[in-house]
């Protein structure tokens, strides 16, 4: 019952995720990224991290998502500029390549997944217990503070990537 | 064996004069710019201090080189090794190399060559160049060019060696292309660097075979390695392998089959380049390699004669060649790479110090008509086609006396240095008998023709009708400091051979002194050869051959002479009877030819495909997809959208796959 | 209280970086309208200072810190090659006549910033720190690339960085996620170590049973690395970055980006593979692993070679050529023996002299030309000699003659390589070298070529003198290696 859940959810983010890439309308290619995000945060909770599943919905679905959506409305990108995102018809294209390199991927996947060495209830039952609200944090700003700070000094560097890519440029203003 | 400090002036010497030639050069280039309307007279004032400068730089070299030589012949034959080690350049654990120097008895003999016959070219190029804007650079390529030779024949170690032949390469590609306004000089020059590049490949990775089986690249300690090798009887092979390895690089630098298209190229450069470099010195570095390395060449005996093949195949058709061109120094530079396999011939039947006389003897009259061919070029004011000489004995009867010297040396006629030198490696090649009977052969052939063309060149240039405009072109002798070098020259052509007389020779004691001289250094070799076994040979059979080759050279000779002392007629019967011979000696066989149409297009088409599968269909393809569709808002994106990214993005992936297959395919499971 | 402040020691030059990084933000905004050059100038001094701090650790005992950075000689070897290819680079940017300097502040920040990533990635044993050194690399890469947005190609060369980029971290996440599945931890050493006899299996029990997922780990985790690196496939972005991007920006990207794919690319192995403590199995499977780059390598230098032949661009060329350095350098790391390792290690030293030299030269060519076509090189030797034969100097290491510095980082390759008994590989590289000559010695032929239109060349004498010393220790150090060779010994991971 389990593996049947987890497949299906498994199934529904992978076709959300080529629904973002295909996807001729920029909303629907949003929605698309919104249902897979749904799909993960329902995958984290079946291997019962809550507060992950929770965090998901509230931060990636719920304020990330609604500001792409505002922004691609802002911009006003209508169907027509979109018209030109056209990867599925380039995929299309390619489809023997696509097929190629995607199943051999996926077989070479399933081999490996075939032959990972047991894991054990055990094991399975000390990983459950971690997926708490306590554990995450101690993980966060204990054992993995560093990396948490690091994190920080990418995102820094990330903000500054787009203010200094998107901002305006002043020579044009001037001329 | 003696440790002396002060060996390395020898190079020194030269390469500090290149370094005042180039700051010359400098100095001109500075004023010119200053002075832009200035004549030449008063901007060149620098420039003219290079000949000076550079020729007294090897004057110097010459001199110390007789002070090596007398320092050797004052200590005993057995330990006659001058040694100055100076400087230990890669440390790597197990394998050391160190710029050490040694002068033993062979290298003694090249450093006189090299300095004796590099001073005259030099005196004689001051005035060859006399009116060449650019001779302060000349003279400083020239002087760097005979530092790194002496380095090449001073170091003794292979890789010391190899900084000397990548250096000599280096002056060459730049002399050959001196004159790089002239349209072809810069492409012979690139030839000539591509042809070689095949050749020092070889050599490194013989080298590398050479590191694999003694731990050392010294070359005395190689030579002691492959008797003791011998003796456990392993590595044949690999022996074989390093000497074949070694033999494609010297094939490269001295011109043998099958890369041997790049000297007649190269004669693209001033004529004295032609004459120190493409004639006496850098293209028998090869030679001297081989003998320097003699215990390894003669551990492997298949190699021997697989170079003997290569050899007379080479002085063959470079001889027929010679028989077909026009072009005067075409003529010299086929002669050259025919005479080079001489050389090869006499090594691959063991005569190591007869190759070297050769060497020597060649060095004095290829120079010797290199440097009269350019007096007689320069005489006619850069007229290189013989058929549009004829009848120049007259107008320069100094240079033309030198040229018939030089001429006949070459042709070797008897008691001139090149019948001596020519018929003992014909004389040992018989002597080595079995297959070598056959090279025997092939030598005798290539001798009648080398006596043909030499005389055939003598008759269309200096005899015969005038075939050009006597009142315009007005040809004139070249001044003294180009006629002295010649006779200096001339004299060594005509008195050479005594350097090592044949065994029958009446005298007591004056026969073989070249040969005595060496014997130190290939004793290892003719051990490890001949099993202290050398080919002897009865005197009666000594003197049959002799007379066989002054036979062959006064009856070619004399034929040659005949047929074009009068005109062109016998040119052009052989050009009009037989087409398809003329033309294919002319190209020598048309080796370049297939070169071109076999090996270079198909790399030039290689690098193409790649280039338009990697670049044009998978780069471009994408640049160019995303350009098409591009719009000012949308753009960026847009390149993400048209599938251009995308399908690079695919290749990547699949090219990924494919390489993560092949390898879990060959064990990486 | 205490138990930070020794850690946080151990962490200087990364606070360093980051207290300069954010300075120079700052001062930027502070000195607007004003020089611009200033902010240049205090990244040299807080680089100048790192380099010192970084000098006196070299030959210190190896400690850790906060369980996941480890500082130790190896690291501090590439941090200061780091630092060292950042100060030239800044030297460039001062230099760079195509830059207007504007957002000059966000210019640093970023160099500075993927410094910070560099240092993250080439001292940590944990894969969590390492992915996140190596995103804060390629962020800042991506802005950097793009910094002249208002020109196609640099926009267009920042676009396929981003995705080609996103798309191969993808990929390593999803092979570190496997390595993490197997093994329960993301600690190399622990990897490394761990018998089996726990759950789940660890990489000594995955092994004994199957190695399939493992290998598909090692390729999936591999090919981020291969994308640093540009190693063939990874490589489609590199000739359209390089040339698209900002010179200085194309040099960090040739130079200091590689170098720390390729330090991560050692340590990952070293540690997973070589390291004291590793189970048997692992430590053979190691060797097949290096089959797999062996592979890499030879297809590497072969493509990026011969598709330097026929470009027509000089950073395009340049960009190949970088590529079949890649295949070089992983002929070392191929070996799978700290001997190797030394060898590529010592590579990359030699490519930081004659790589910065090349990519100086591209600078000050393209901002007296203004093109950075072949073409255009004809008869610049006589325009600018000094800098034209630094050039070939630099050209000749590359390609590997004595008497440079190029030529004795490739022996010590080669020799390692037939150490190790790959002597195709080595027979392809030797092969490789002859080809890499034609489009090298091109280059050198163009440079001295007459051409008759005759213009001069502005002087820039403090660029031109920084080049003459990358030119004289190119050979400097190609004639007396130990002091180099020496330094990378005592810098060695095993």
């Amino acid at each position: 019952m389990e593996q049947l859940v987890f497949y299906s959810l498994g199934l529904g983010a992978v076709i959300g995720a080529l629904g973002v890439v295909t996807a001729k309308n920029p909303i629907l290619s949003v929605l698309s990224l919104l249902w897979t995000f749904f799909c993960l945060a329902c995958v984290y909770l079946l291997i019962g991290f809550e507060f992950l599943a929770v965090a998901q919905i509230l931060v990636y679905a719920g304020a990330i998502m609604v500001l792409f959506l505002f922004v691609i409305m802002l911009l006003n990108l209508g169907t027509s500029e979109a018209a030109d995102f056209d990867t599925a018809r380039a995929m299309g294209r390619r489809l023997p390549l696509v097929l190629l390199v995607g199943c051999t991927l996926a077989a070479l996947s399933i081999l490996a997944a075939q032959q990972v060495g047991g894991t054990s209830d055990e094991a399975r039952a000390d990983l459950r217990s971690v997926g708490s609200l306590t554990d995450l944090a101690q993980v966060m700003f204990g054992t993995y503070l560093l990396a948490f700070e690091a994190a920080s000094i990418l995102l820094l560097a990330g903000t500054v990537a787009v203010v200094m890519l998107a901002k305006r440029e002043r020579r044009k203003n001037a001329a | 064996m003696a440790v002396v400090n002060w060996l390395w002036w020898i190079p020194a010497l030269p390469l500090l004069g290149s370094v005042i030639a180039a700051c010359l050069h400098a100095w001109t280039l500075a004023a010119r710019k200053r002075a832009p309307e200035a004549s030449a007279n008063d901007t060149d004032r620098a420039a003219r201090l290079a000949w000076p400068v550079a020729s007294l730089a090897v004057g110097l070299a010459f001199v110390l080189s007789v002070v090596a030589w007398s320092a050797l012949s004052d200590l005993p034959p057995e330990a006659r090794v001058l040694e100055s080690s100076t400087w230990n350049w890669i440390d790597g654990g197990s394998i050391s190399f160190g710029i050490s120097m040694l002068v033993d008895p062979l290298s003694s003999i090249m450093l006189l060559v090299i300095c004796g016959v590099g001073a005259l070219i030099h005196i004689y190029a001051g005035g060859y160049m006399a009116d060449d804007p650019g001779k302060a650079r000349f003279f400083a390529y020239l002087n760097l060019f005979v530092a790194m030779m002496l380095q090449l024949v001073l170091s003794s170690n292979l890789l010391g060696l190899f900084i000397g032949w990548e250096g000599v390469g280096l002056c060459s590609y730049l002399l050959i292309g001196f004159w790089y306004e002239k349209h072809g000089t810069s492409q012979a020059g690139q030839k000539a660097f591509v042809v070689n590049r095949i050749g020092d490949a070889c050599f490194l990775i013989g080298s590398f075979c050479l590191i694999d089986l003694f731990g050392t690249l010294d070359m005395s300690d190689i030579g002691a390695g492959v008797a003791d090798l011998l003796q456990s009887g392993e590595h044949n092979f690999q022996i074989s392998l390093a000497a074949l390895l070694l033999f494609g690089g010297a094939c490269g630098k001295s011109a043998q089959l099958p890369l041997f298209v790049w000297l007649p190229d190269a004669m693209a450069g001033p004529t004295p380049v032609s004459a120190l470099i493409h004639a006496a010195t850098m293209v028998t570095s090869g030679v001297y390699l081989v003998v320097r390395l003699n215990p390894l060449f003669a551990a492997a005996p298949g190699v021997l004669f697989f170079m003997g093949l290569v050899a007379a195949a080479t002085a063959f058709i470079a001889g027929s060649a010679a028989v077909a061109q026009r072009d005067l120094k075409g003529v010299l530079a086929y002669s050259t790479v025919s005479q080079l396999g001489y050389m090869f011939l006499g090594l691959s039947a063991g005569a190591w110090s007869a190759a070297i006389f050769h060497l020597v003897t060649h060095a004095f009259f290829k120079a010797l008509l290199f440097l009269a061919a350019g007096s007689v070029i320069h005489g006619v004011h850069g007229n290189q086609d013989m058929h549009k000489m004829g009848g120049l004995r007259k107008h320069m009867p100094r240079t033309a006396a030198t040229f018939i010297a030089g001429a006949a040396a070459l042709s070797g006629l008897p008691l001139l240095a090149g019948f001596f030198s020519k018929d003992e490696i014909l004389t040992l090649t018989f002597a080595r008998g079995g297959g070598h009977m056959g090279l025997w052969l092939v030598g005798l052939g290539v001798a009648a023709l080398t006596a043909f063309y030499s005389w055939r060149m003598v008759g269309l240039v200096f005899f015969g009708p005038a075939r050009f405009d006597e009142q315009k072109q007005k040809p004139h002798e070249s001044p003294t400091s180009m006629v002295l070098p010649l006779m200096i020259l001339a004299f060594l052509a005509v008195v050479g051979g005594a350097l090592n007389l044949p065994a029958v020779w009446p005298f007591e004691g004056s026969a073989g002194v070249l040969h005595h001289w060496l014997a130190p250094v290939t004793r290892l070799g003719d051990e490890i050869l001949f099993h202290g076994l050398a080919p002897h040979l009865t005197s009666r059979t000594e003197y049959i051959l002799l007379a066989i080759g002054a036979g062959l050279a006064l009856i070619y000779s004399h034929k040659g002479f005949h047929a074009y002392k009068h005109g062109l007629e016998r040119d052009e019967q052989f050009q009009n009877q037989r087409p398809l011979l003329q033309g294919t000696l002319r190209d020598a066989w048309g080796i370049d030819g297939a070169y071109t149409r076999w090996i270079v297009q198909p790399i030039k088409l290689l690098a193409f495909c790649v280039s338009v599968m990697v670049d044009k269909l998978l780069i471009d393809a994408a640049v160019n997809g995303a350009a098409r569709g591009a719009r000012a808002l949308g753009e960026r994106a847009k390149r993400m959208g048209d599938g251009s990214v995308a399908q690079t993005g695919l290749w990547m992936g699949a090219a990924a796959v494919l390489l993560a297959l092949v390898w879990m395919a060959g064990g990486g499971l | 209280m205490d138990a930070y402040i020794e850690p946080l020691k151990a962490l200087a030059p990364e606070l360093l970086l980051t207290a300069a990084a954010l300075g120079a933000l700052v001062l930027d905004l502070l000195m607007r309208g004003r020089d611009s050059r200033f902010v240049g100038y205090f990244t040299l001094v807080s680089l100048a200072i790192v380099a010192i701090i970084l000098m006196n650790r070299i030959g210190d005992e190896p400690t850790a810190a906060f369980g996941m950075v480890v500082v130790d000689n190896f690291g501090t070897f590439f941090k200061l090659f780091t630092v060292a290819s950042l100060a030239v680079v800044t030297i460039f940017v001062l230099s760079d006549r195509n830059e207007s300097h504007h957002h000059i502040g966000e210019y640093y920040f970023l160099l500075l910033g993927a410094a910070i990533g560099i240092f993250f990635m080439v001292s940590t044993n944990h894969l969590l720190l390492l992915m996140l050194g190596l995103e804060l690399l390629s962020l800042a890469s991506y802005a950097l690339a793009g910094f002249h947005k208002g020109e196609r190609k640099s926009a267009e060369a920042a676009m396929k960085y981003v995705v080609f980029g996103g798309l191969s971290a993808g990929v390593m996440l999803y092979g570190i996620s496997l390595l993490y599945g197997l093994t329960g931890t993301l600690d190399l050493v622990e990897m490394a170590k761990s018998t089996g006899e726990a759950m789940p299996a660890g990489l000594a029990g995955q092994l004994t049973t199957s190695a399939v997922p493992v290998a598909l780990a090692m390729v999936l985790v591999l090919a981020g690395f291969a994308y640093k690196m540009s190693v063939v496939p990874f490589h489609f972005w590199t000739p359209d970055v390089y040339e698209g991007a900002p010179t200085p920006v194309t040099t960090f990207l040739a130079v200091a980006s590689k170098a720390a794919g390729v330090a991560a690319l050692l340590r990952f192995l070293g540690a997973l593979f070589l390291g004291p403590d590793v189970q048997s199995v692992v430590a053979e499977y190691g060797a097949s692993v290096g089959q797999l780059l062996a592979i890499l390598a030879a297809v590497t230098m072969t493509l990026g070679n011969l598709s330097a032949m026929r470009q027509t661009s000089l950073k395009r060329l340049l960009a190949y050529s970088s590529i079949a350095h890649a295949g070089y350098i992983l002929i070392g790391v191929a070996t799978m023996t700290g001997a190797g390792f030394e060898a590529a290690m010592f590579y990359m030293a030699a490519y930081y002299f004659m790589n910065l030299g090349a990519f100086g030269f591209v600078l000050y060519f393209e901002g007296t030309l203004g093109s950075d076509s072949i073409e255009a090189l004809k008869g610049y030797g006589f325009k600018a000699p000094l800098i034209s034969i630094a050039m070939v100097t630099f050209l000749v290491s590359l390609t590997g003659l004595p008497p440079t510095i190029g030529f004795y980082g490739k022996y010590l390759l080669f020799k390692e390589g037939l150490d190790a008994g790959m002597y195709w590989l080595v027979g392809v590289a030797a092969l490789n070298s002859v080809v890499s000559l034609f489009y090298y010695f091109r280059i050198a032929k163009m440079l001295f070529l007459k051409e008759p239109a005759s213009g001069s060349v502005p002087r820039q004498p403090l660029f031109a003198g920084l080049l003459a010393v990358l030119c004289v220790l190119t050979i400097y150090f190609g004639l007396l290696p130990d002091a180099i060779q020496e330094f990378v010994r005592n810098c060695l991971l095993i």
